[in-house]
């Protein structure tokens, strides 16, 4: 093969895009091509699978390869190559790579971004347009602006709860205002990749039926989605309106185990035992002593030792007693930790060895597909399935000689939760007769599994999910059991310190929870004396909750004074451990009222305004298909913020500062007001976006143009509602967001031309069809919606909301 | 195209079934035939407005209509299993008319189900469970809006909107396999065509056109009237004569309420319930209701009515949420309700709601009973109820009292509070108002009888009312008048064991001798609160003026109090409730007296000496006898004692004493405490002292 070492010089500054593609499409040979462009991006010659992948004629929906054959390299380097280089100019723009453990998401996205810089394309800020830029989200870590440059090709990284939640428009952790934006860009012109789909549970079919819903309702650019995992049965894939067919599928084929790093993998041979211990009689300290004695006899130097156990007790008895007797590098693993203890054992846990090696106690937490191989692996008999992913821990690639698993027998007449005695049964059945687990050995026993599947996700719920009108009570809509499968039985819990006898304080940050099951959590409260707050939605603070009220689900305070848990050992439920608070930064909430964007340090009128906010429109639309509705979007930006001349918005903005009138400035009042006869009337909750909606519907504009203005802040969406603490007019007219019938909206200039005076009919907001004083019948505001959403289904609908908030935060970010 | 108004005179408010009729019809019309089509009400009577006239529309249900898929596989009698029966379902599945394809997918999809999860017989338990959960997972999207009206799986377990009974079964009435029976009466099943009668039977249905030969069969709780039952009809066994296409329509409108998701994943969080326009009973607010009517029934639903052409999908948008909001808060319950039509916590167009009880009193089947209209209106007054503080109080009450492990005289104040609440909500006015008033003071004596129940229950007092309450109760009466002034001398702490600061907390001890309000005649109370205050003031050295109060009376009203023409035990009732105001924020004024000369001499004289404050800067120390003579009638005694300290103090009495009736006497005394406007006290001053004052 021809060296092509000379020609790949790639430079950030050199080689743009569209150079790059060229210099590709001069050579020949697109096999080859790939080698040279994988080689240099991730340092290793492909494996043919993965040649097949990028360079297939057709895109597989499933990639079931073994787990260590270099997934994440196989996909971001087919995306790549396809979307830049191959035939497949389809692909689409965005990247996003679920995956069901954060644990997982960085090491990801660290490999994404070195394979990006590899080739030169990784972006060095968000705004870098013709690069790739790599985002995370994850709980508590979410990057910022991944949403603002819709039309840059990126990566996004993130747990399922973050960015299936977004999918479902209900986004975790984000302002509620902002969940349209991210649920148009994750519907369109995006390849979804869920990876360890084994694990996704309930989250598994709503993967399928959003890529279905997608299809059936059609998105601007494509909407494409893969699985990925080699344990799953295909027909979990198959819920309703999943467009999965099932041999749409990339596996490994002879070519693949010609090659020998692959081969390696694959015959990775396991020697099994069964370890001389056994848990059994309940004695927990005997149980620990004598595996900890075995594993200290086993434990080879300078590797690393894995053990798995069934329960987090026992975890953290070995631990303990290990910790004592060895010196070494020890860890402990489970899920009754708080996210912040979590972090930073994962970050010992992924960290070079040292002489003596480690030894990692773990639950069953440890079963995802973590990048970590043990030499020596200790498990507790466990039902099959989680014994195939826990074998996958143990020499993964095929190069350790002295490896060995040895499973410690659970008695089934002994305390086997979290499992039953007839799953460990079936599971010891199958053990006894094997003396190795080694890849290859699985598949002849046997290694496919399907996911139960609750909840599915049905086309009436998309589109109820689609309207974001919050509930004046203050409870989000739930989405949870289409994200994820419900911990069970768990409650979340947060430790804080107070002075006094109430604790006065704002709700938790996702660092500071440890799940814990509700059951021991209740029986800690109770013997120990202990005292649990609930939050009170209606009175608003924290209040007292009984041992025996505790349900699943809640979120519960405790004083750091009660204790229950260890920095070291996670939730133990004993009074002695009291730990540390976490330290958060919290968020200042949005709320209906807020309009942060039009608080800037000096005044711009609305007409300068509207011409920026136009010109980032059009900036968005030099590089996005021309199949959009243009002429709506670039009428919506025009009329946007023409509602801010209504008088309300003036008089909070500039008072009577003369000029204007005025779309952003430092606001001389904090409240919105008018005069009548005489008196300054407030009008609060006031949005400008809605008066800019009525101006447009009584122009003759489109119902689309005018969606568009009034969605722009995410807070007049589907209906036209007041609000409870509105003034109300005491003459009987209709009002609404701080909007009184027959408010006069002064002539205004957009970009040269003139906007005539307006008076504002809210007619739209009653139900069915009247006369808005043109003598003839109208349909109301919630009808017109309704109409936007069936035609245009709810994923477009919402990108193009996505498209005129992205320009206007531009436009504003540069005026302000 | 022509657009027709075709009036569905068979389809009314009144009862549930015709009104779910008319959803019904309108739904299939829009969905099947004509997708502008608007409904609306107008006059009480339902109305399509589509390019369809009457004859087409006949001709659509006749020839063209597809039934939705209604099966329930979950449910005992559904048509599934051995034991159950087959008629209606065995033709469907046989038929190969077009019309009938969907049903027959939805047939097909539930036998599925139960060869999937392995069923012999009707699902128990998690087995139903696992049927429900199955059904809304793999059932087509045309059946689903079925399921969501019939049922909610939450995370605990799946529940049911009353309106469909238990998951489409209503006691021994299984809703399912009657509608497939139904549609076997009204078409042939080889042809898919209407039979003869079915084109009577459905003239009859939409347009009340007598129809002939019904069929005897149950409709279940949507149509008490035509249900059976003893005495129900003059027929030998009882059953329901129905129009079949009466009960086809009925169940295609009940289908309309399938459960948004803002509904369905969240609604029982909120402790209410999560079906559209429903909420929990409250016996209040209509003709018979008793607190007997909660704990027997289930739920009550309000339908609204509305006059503008509406289309389908924002009725469904309408059904599915079911928006009634107090505040912030979702209504839970039939108070809350009223509450949030009174105050625009529903959707603008709505003109009215029907309001539906669905009580148990004919065995296992629910029936739905109407309670009534409630016209949208906002009023002010109720403004007033909704304000926070009181909105949580009535919240806590409600959790509290309305158990049964709360005391009857609890249930019962409770039950008259809301009582009120409903009738301010629907018709409102100062009358009502003043009602809902006297119920809160009665609350309040009541939960103070009972201090066990309200420390047990974490109740506190009643709120500080905010002073609108003064102007929303005024119906310009004279007991409206005196019970304002004497309350505004703010004694709450006299009838209630509260201490008021900024907020009203109960009192700790056991005894509470500032209480003295109580048992006996409201000249009784006046008295005890009048001597008690006197007494506290003695003991805090007199600082102040004890019996001072922000709104003055006139003299022409005091005098109507001693001539015994007020209604005293109103007056007694609207002191309390006025008690409850925070009266620190009600500014000073008085009313004034008309022409009226008459000033009783008697009540002058000892009224001067009970000010507590100097005349013509004179001060006029206070002796305790004067107003005990009085109380205990001797009256001439009394005002010798008046007139011997007026001189003291330097005036000249015209009057040595004066002879009143002992009765008289103690109206006198007790009247001591009414707070006299500043102009009102020089003219007592003119009748019974010589104009100038004796010179020292």
């Amino acid at each position: 093969m021809l060296s092509m070492a000379g020609k790949w010089q790639f430079t950030k500054k050199l080689h743009p895009i569209a150079t790059y593609r060229k210099i590709c499409i001069d050579w020949g040979g697109i096999m080859d091509d790939f080698k040279q462009f994988f080689q240099k991006a991730t340092g290793y010659e492909p494996f043919p699978f993965q040649i097949r992948l990028a360079t297939s004629p057709t895109f597989p929906q499933i990639i079931n390869v073994p787990t260590g054959s270099g997934k994440t390299a196989s996909v971001v380097g087919a995306w790549l190559w396809r979307r830049y280089y191959g035939s497949d100019r389809q692909m689409p723009r965005r990247l996003v790579y679920c995956l069901p453990m954060r644990s997982l998401v960085e090491q990801t996205a660290e490999e994404a971004r070195r394979i990006l810089d590899n080739i030169g394309l990784l972006a060095d800020r968000p705004s870098e347009i013709d690069r790739v830029s790599v985002y995370t989200l994850m709980g508590g870590e979410i990057d910022e602006d991944w949403d603002v440059y819709p039309e840059a090709t990126a990566i996004l990284v993130g747990t399922q709860d973050m960015l299936l939640s977004r999918a479902l428009n209900r986004g975790y952790g984000m302002s509620r205002y902002r969940w349209p934006v991210d649920f148009g860009l994750l519907s369109n012109d995006v390849l979804w990749v869920f990876d360890e789909v084994q694990l996704m549970g309930s989250g598994l079919g709503t993967s399928t039926q959003l890529q279905g819903l997608r299809e059936w309702y059609k998105t601007y650019g494509k909407a494409r989605s893969i699985w990925v995992s080699a344990t799953v049965d295909v027909s979990s894939l198959k819920t309703i309106d999943s467009p999965v067919q099932e041999d749409s599928l990339l596996r490994l084929e002879d070519s693949d185990l010609g090659n020998d790093v692959l081969r390696r993998r694959v015959q990775a041979r396991k020697p099994l035992k069964q370890a001389g211990t056994e848990w059994k009689d309940k004695d927990l300290e005997k149980y620990a002593r004598s595996l900890v004695e075995e594993v200290q006899e086993k434990h080879i130097e300078g590797t690393l030792t894995l053990v798995v156990v069934n329960q987090v007790a026992r975890a953290q008895a070995i631990y303990r007693l290990l910790k004592d007797s060895l010196d070494d590098d020890v860890l402990l693993i489970h899920s009754r930790f708080r996210l912040k203890e979590r972090k930073e054992q994962m970050e010992k846990l992924l960290a070079p060895l040292s002489s003596k090696g480690r030894v990692v106690v773990a639950t069953q937490a440890i079963e995802a597909g973590l990048d970590i191989s043990a030499t020596t692996m200790f498990t507790e008999l466990a039902p099959w399935a989680s014994m195939v992913q826990r074998f996958g821990r143990c020499n993964r690639y095929g190069t350790d000689e002295k490896a060995q698993v040895l499973w410690v027998d659970v008695s089934s007449d002994t305390d086997v939760l979290p499992y039953s005695a007839v799953e460990l049964d079936l599971s010891r059945n199958k053990l006894v007769k094997m003396s190795d687990v080694g890849p290859s050995e699985l598949e002849l026993v046997g290694n496919v599994n399907s996911v139960e599947i609750k909840h599915v996700l049905r086309v009436k719920d998309m589109l109820d999910l689609f309207d974001t009108t919050p509930d004046l009570s203050g409870y989000d809509l739930d989405v949870s059991r289409f994200v994820r499968e419900a911990e069970d039985n768990d409650v979340q819990v947060f430790w804080r310190y107070w002075e006094g006898d109430h604790p006065e304080m704002l709700r938790p940050a996702r660092e500071e929870l440890c799940s814990v099951n509700r059951f021991r959590f209740s029986q800690f409260v109770k013997k120990k004396k202990v005292k649990a707050w609930l939050w009170d939605g209606l009175e608003g603070r924290w209040s007292m909750i009984d041992h025996d009220r505790v349900h699943p689900g809640m979120i519960l305070l405790m004083s750091v004074l009660d204790g229950g848990y260890s920095e070291e050992l996670g939730w133990t439920g004993e009074p002695n451990d009291q730990p540390e608070m976490v330290t958060t930064s919290l968020q200042t909430p949005d709320g209906m009222s807020f309009d942060p964007t039009s608080q800037a340090s000096k005044y711009q009128d609305i007409e300068t305004h509207t011409r920026e906010v136009v010109a980032e429109l059009v900036q968005l639309k030099n590089h996005l298909p021309d199949d959009l509705p243009w002429d709506d979007l670039l009428t919506a930006a025009e009329y946007h913020d023409v509602g801010k001349a209504h008088p309300a918005f003036q008089n909070m903005i500039a008072g009577d500062k003369p000029g204007g009138p005025y779309a952003k400035g430092p606001a001389t009042s904090n409240e919105y007001w008018v005069e009548e006869d005489g008196e300054k009337v407030k009008r609060k909750h006031f949005r400008h976006e809605l008066v800019s909606a009525l101006i447009m519907l009584s122009q003759g504009e489109s119902d689309l143009a005018g969606y568009l203005a009034a969605c722009h802040h995410g807070k007049v969406r589907l209906s036209i509602r007041s609000l409870p603490s509105e003034n109300i007019p005491r003459d009987g007219r209709r009002f609404a967001r701080g909007i009184w019938e027959g408010d006069m909206v002064p002539e205004t200039y957009l970009d040269g031309y003139a906007i005539p005076k307006t008076r504002l009919s809210l007619g739209y907001m009653e139900m069915g069809a009247i006369d808005n004083g043109s003598g003839k019948p109208s349909s109301s505001w919630l009808e017109r919606m309704l109409v936007l959403r069936d035609t245009y289904g709810p994923f477009r609908l919402a990108y193009l909301e996505a498209l005129i908030r992205v320009a206007d935060w531009r436009a504003s970010r540069k005026g302000g | 195209m022509a657009q027709n108004v075709i009036r569905l005179h068979g389809c009314r408010p009144e009862p549930i079934a015709h009104y779910l009729k008319a959803l019904g019809i309108f739904r299939l019309v829009s969905q099947q035939k004509d997708s502008k089509a608007r409904a609306f009400w107008e006059d009480n009577v339902f109305c399509i407005r589509t390019s369809l006239d009457k004859r087409e529309l006949e001709t659509f249900f006749l020839e063209e209509y597809v039934p939705s898929g209604i099966v329930a596989p979950w449910n005992g009698g559904s048509g599934f299993y051995p034991k159950d029966k087959k008629d209606g379902i065995d033709s469907l599945s046989k038929s190969s008319a077009t019309r009938f394809g969907r049903y027959r997918e939805v047939i097909e999809s539930s036998r599925q189900a139960i060869s999937a999860l392995g069923l012999k017989a009707k699902p128990e338990k998690e087995q139903k469970e696992d049927m429900l959960r199955w059904c809304r997972n793999n059932f087509h999207d045309h059946a689903l809006a079925w399921l969501d009206a019939a049922y909610l799986l939450t995370d605990d377990n799946p529940i049911y909107p009353p309106l469909l009974g238990t998951g489409g079964n209503d006691g021994r009435l299984e809703f399912s396999n009657n509608f497939m029976l139904r549609l076997t009466e009204i078409f042939d099943m080889d042809s898919g065509m209407a039979k003869e009668e079915g084109y009577v039977w459905l003239r009859g249905a939409l347009f009340e056109q007598h129809a002939h030969g019904l069929v005897k069969r149950a409709i279940g709780q949507f149509y008490p009237g035509a249900a059976g039952g003893a005495n129900a009809t003059t027929g030998f066994d009882g059953d329901a004569v129905v129009n079949p296409w009466d009960f086809v329509f009925t169940l295609e409108g009940a289908i309309l309420f399938a459960a948004a998701s803002s509904r369905r994943l969240d609604g029982y969080r909120q402790g209410g319930l999560s079906y559209p326009f429903t909420v929990r009973q409250i016996g209040a607010g209509y003709g018979s209701a008793s607190t007997s009517d909660e704990s027997n029934s289930r739920a009550e639903m309000w339908l609204p009515v509305w006059s503008n052409p509406t289309a389908l999908s924002e009725l469904e948008m309408l059904f599915s949420e079911g928006r009634a909001h107090v505040g912030r808060k979702r209504a839970v319950n039939g108070v809350d309700f009223a509450r949030a039509i009174a105050s625009l916590g529903v959707d603008r167009g709505i003109n009215s709601f029907y309001r539906y009880g669905f009580q148990v009193r004919n065995g296992l089947a629910y029936f739905a009973t109407p309670l009534g209209r409630w016209d949208v209106q906002y009023r002010q007054e109720v403004d007033l109820i909704n304000e926070s503080g009181l909105s949580s109080w009535l919240d806590s009450f409600r959790r509290a009292g309305g158990t049964d492990r709360a005391p009857n005289s609890i249930r019962r104040a409770l039950n008259k509070v809301e009582d009120c609440i409903m009738y301010v909500c629907q018709y409102g006015g100062a009358s009502r108002m003043t009602d809902l008033l006297i119920a809160l003071g009665e609350a309040e004596a009541t939960l103070a009888l009972n201090p066990r129940f309200v420390e047990s229950n974490f109740l506190k007092p009643i709120p500080l009312l905010p002073k609108g309450w003064l102007e929303a109760i005024d119906d310009d009466s004279v007991e409206y008048r005196l019970a304002s002034s004497i309350a505004s001398i703010s004694f709450r702490e006299n009838m209630s064991p509260v201490s008021v600061d900024r907020s009203v907390s109960w009192l700790k001890q056991e005894s509470h001798p500032r209480v003295v309000w109580g048992e006996g005649s409201l000249l009784d109370n006046l008295y005890r609160v009048f001597s008690r205050r006197i007494l506290d003031w003695q003991k805090d050295d007199q600082k102040g003026i004890p019996i001072a109060g922000s709104i003055g009376a006139s003299l022409d009203d005091v005098n109507l109090f001693l001539s015994d023409q007020v209604d005293e035990q109103r007056l007694s009732d609207i002191i309390r409730g006025l008690s409850l105001l925070r009266w620190e924020t009600v500014k000073k004024s008085s009313y004034s007296s008309g022409n009226y000369e008459y000033i009783n001499a008697g009540y002058a004289l000892i009224k001067l000496v009970h000010l507590f404050q100097p005349i013509d800067n004179a001060s006029i120390p206070y002796d305790a006898s004067i107003s005990k003579r009085a109380w205990s009638g001797n009256f001439s005694e009394a005002s010798r004692l008046a007139s011997r300290r007026l001189r003291a103090s330097g005036f000249v009495p015209m009057i040595d004493h004066i002879h009143e009736s002992a009765s008289l006497s103690k109206r006198i005394a007790a009247s001591l405490l009414i707070p006299l406007a500043d102009p009102e006290v020089s003219k007592l001053k003119k009748v019974v002292l010589q104009s100038k004052k004796m010179v020292q």
